[in-house]
């Protein structure tokens, strides 16, 4: 056994940083307690996300409305500067128009709710596959809490989960560990709406009996003490009734598109 | 000063991973650049030095997270430590063996983060994690690791079997 051990010591190391994490992870779920690490990240990350979100959307900007054209121009030698020119200066309009009316909608949006706490920019997505959040440039400083929704003109986005001075980790309805408390807007009916990690959620709990149908809209009921009242949550693309179970199968695809998503508002319970 | 050249390195590849790797997402499964960075790391510097990169940048993952310290921490340390152990054990390394060889290691990493995520998160079906998230990445990281391997062979040969 001491030979064995010997000889594979590097293992053991493995083994114990494994355990070790396994513990770790225990004990923050037992205590719910996250360690100051996360703050600690933030600071170091935050302020590197903030200045590559802000050259990505330039340089994208510039890609889409520029480089992209100017190849097309090409095949035009004699038109070229006056067609890139021209198309510049469109595109530039268009890009303004385009800000212009996302910005109204958000202002006409925080009009509209009187919980409103403030606009927000995504400077960053998760960095792993598995879990669907969003990383935003304001922060405690700025009168974020923790559980307070995101939402859009379009509808819900997710429930903020985690705050840092400066920044804020938002929860998409799309997350796997996400949940919230939706009325059927036809039919009155209540169920939780459940992340599956995927572009899709699932809502739960439904009856066989209840009639549902592919279309039909889903808002926040507010039951949960977290979203308010009445924000569109996204429509039922699919209803499934089989087997014996005691409820059905139905997917519902969220109102917004998370992954393109430029600015989000941020509201407190009522 | 190598010291923080290399936390700046590691930061700079978890900000990267956060924002401008996004571009490359299929589905919301991206190449996992850390895993690939820590499996590199263990074929060059051995199973420690794979073991350590992959540590701290997992470490660095989670903590950017904010939900769980720990999936990531074991997965990348995990494949870190095993990609320079494995590395070790081959005589020689063909564009095959480094498609396998990332293969398996995401394999790895994905499952440890699945276990960790269900255990102490929310318990989601097994084979719809693997058909969704575990085998699209390792297919994904696969071919973008090999890839980048191959080519950064060209600046700096693999070293010969290390601890073999």
């Amino acid at each position: 056994m001491y030979h064995f051990l010997a000889g594979h010591k590097r293992l053991l190391l493995l083994l114990l940083v494994i355990f070790s994490a396994f513990l770790w992870m225990t004990y923050q779920v037992r205590t719910g307690d996250r360690p100051s690490l996360t703050g600690l990240s933030d600071s170091l990350l935050s302020f590197p996300q903030k200045m590559i979100s802000l050259v990505t959307t330039k340089i994208t900007g510039i890609w889409d409305h520029y480089i992209f054209l100017a190849g097309k121009a090409e095949e035009n030698e004699r038109l070229r500067g006056e067609v890139e020119r021209l198309k510049s200066d469109a595109n530039r309009y268009k890009d303004v128009l385009d800000e212009n009316r996302r910005l109204k909608n958000l202002l006409s949006l925080k009009e509209a709710q009187p919980a409103y706490v403030a606009t927000v920019r995504i400077i960053g997505r998760d960095v792993s596959s598995w879990f669907r959040t969003i990383l935003v440039d304001k922060g405690e400083l700025d009168g974020l809490k923790k559980d307070m929704a995101a939402i859009t003109p379009s509808g819900l986005v997710g429930r903020v989960y985690h705050v840092m001075p400066r920044t804020a980790r938002v929860l998409l309805i799309t997350d796997r560990g996400s949940s919230l408390a939706v009325r059927v807007q036809r039919t009155r009916d209540e169920g939780i709406l459940e992340g599956t990690g995927e572009n899709i959620c699932r809502l739960k709990y439904m009856r066989q009996s209840t009639e549902l149908k592919e279309g039909d809209v889903l808002l926040s009921s507010g039951l949960d003490g977290v979203f308010p009242s009445g924000l569109t949550v996204g429509t039922i693309s699919r209803v499934e009734r089989k087997g014996p179970g005691f409820f059905q199968e139905v997917d519902v695809t969220p109102a917004t598109d998370v992954i393109r998503l430029d600015e989000v508002i941020i509201v407190g319970k009522r | 000063m190598r010291a923080v050249l290399f936390l700046i390195f590691i930061i700079s590849v978890v900000v990267f991973q956060g924002t401008l790797f996004n571009i490359l997402s299929v589905k919301g499964v991206r190449p996992d650049f850390p895993l690939i960075l820590s499996c590199g790391i263990g074929v060059y510097k051995g199973e420690m030095k794979g073991l350590l990169f992959g540590g701290i940048i997992g470490l660095l993952m989670d903590a950017s997270t904010g939900l769980l310290i720990g999936p990531n921490l074991t997965g990348k340390a995990s494949a870190g430590f095993l990609s320079g152990y494995i590395r070790g054990k081959i005589f020689r390394m063909t564009p095959l063996v480094y498609l396998s060889f990332f293969f398996i290691l995401s394999l790895i990493d994905g499952i440890t983060n699945y276990l960790s995520i269900s255990i102490f998160i929310v318990s989601s079906p097994f084979l719809g994690s693997l058909s969704d998230i575990i085998l699209p990445q390792a297919v994904y990281n696969s071919l973008i690791g090999t890839v980048l391997l191959i080519m950064f062979e060209r600046i700096k040969p693999v070293p010969e079997r290390l601890g073999a």
